[in-house]
């Protein structure tokens, strides 16, 4: 990998809450850990007409996020995150709805389903664990995941323990 | 309003049945701890949704959610964040700890394990509080070369 790519991982962020979307993206610029080696597109006008549309839209970018941050309300998020997973992409999905809360379930719709690496309830999380937590998803390296990811059809016979 | 202090809830998550037999039955010599099981990442999410843990001991390598993907999920909300996290597994490269360390993970054990481990890690991250969490993670965060993959 080029020492350019190494210098500064690209996060994209589709957020349909623009407020969320604005602090969330000024938050990742002013924070020395991530402005030092993370650089944050966002996604303000989203193609979200159809999965397939916003899919294409996102695999188009160069250079390709190395995180992908979907708000769990947009149209088709489950979907669009188990895309991107399905194609080696990272993805954290962003939501309002505490786990404990959540009367939708949107964990196990955004996680068991559609196999985003992790969920980010903001507002109310402290700036250090947002940074700490798409940081890391940003860095861990596709097969490394694959060893710990099945989602619920796959994962009835998974062969590794431990 | 009862005054008697609440036993700790202890939430295993591990899709291993020997590990979980393990549990159930070394658990029994230490009834100051309450134990529920759980077999896989969302199942051990689930749980946490019923009954908000002491503790939770999460292997890394499950079905449906793995054990990173939990880590997460529990610290990246502010309801679980400050869930004393261990995490147990067999993998034991370098890169393993320092993904857990990052993610939030309070601390990592190595299997095999014996009980006696395993208690002395609840006691150890049951004094652990949030703000000396926060600034362990912004130290692990400091400490993080600049786009250094692991």
């Amino acid at each position: 990998m080029p020492d350019s790519e190494l210098a500064m991982i690209s996060i994209l962020l589709i957020d349909a809450d623009v407020a969320r979307g604005a602090w969330l993206a000024e938050m990742l610029h002013t924070q020395r850990f991530t402005r030092q080696r993370c650089r944050v597109v966002r996604f303000t006008d989203w193609p979200s007409a159809t999965l397939e549309a916003a899919v294409v839209t996102i695999m188009a970018l160069a250079p390709r996020p190395a995180v992908v941050l979907v708000d769990a309300e947009l149209p088709h998020a489950s979907g669009i995150v188990h895309a991107l997973e399905q194609r080696g992409m990272r993805t954290i999905a962003i939501s309002h709805d505490s786990i404990l809360a959540d009367p939708n379930r949107q964990w196990k719709t955004m996680m068991a389903n559609g196999g985003a690496q992790g969920y980010l309830v903001i507002p109310g999380l402290s700036e250090i664990l947002i940074v700490t937590q798409i940081y890391s998803m940003a860095l861990c390296q596709p097969n490394e995941r694959a060893i710990t990811h099945d989602h619920f059809d796959t994962g009835a016979n998974h062969p590794h323990r431990g | 309003m009862t005054t008697s202090t609440p036993v700790p809830t202890i939430l295993i998550v591990d899709d291993d049945p020997e590990i979980q037999r393990f549990f159930e039955q070394a658990f029994q010599d230490y009834p100051e701890y309450r134990l529920i099981l759980a077999s896989d990442g969302a199942h051990g999410l689930e749980r946490v949704t019923e009954v908000l843990p002491a503790v939770a001991i999460i292997d890394l390598n499950m079905p449906k959610l793995g054990g990173y993907q939990l880590v997460q999920a529990l610290r990246g909300d502010p309801d679980t964040a400050a869930i004393p996290l261990i995490i147990l597994s067999a993998r034991t490269q370098a890169k393993d700890k320092r993904m857990a360390d990052l993610l939030g993970a309070d601390l990592y054990l190595e299997k095999p394990v014996v009980i006696s481990e395993v208690i002395a890690a609840i006691q150890r991250v049951l004094r652990i509080n949030s703000s000396e969490r926060a600034r362990h993670m912004r130290q692990i965060a400091d400490d993080q070369p600049s786009g250094q993959e692991y």
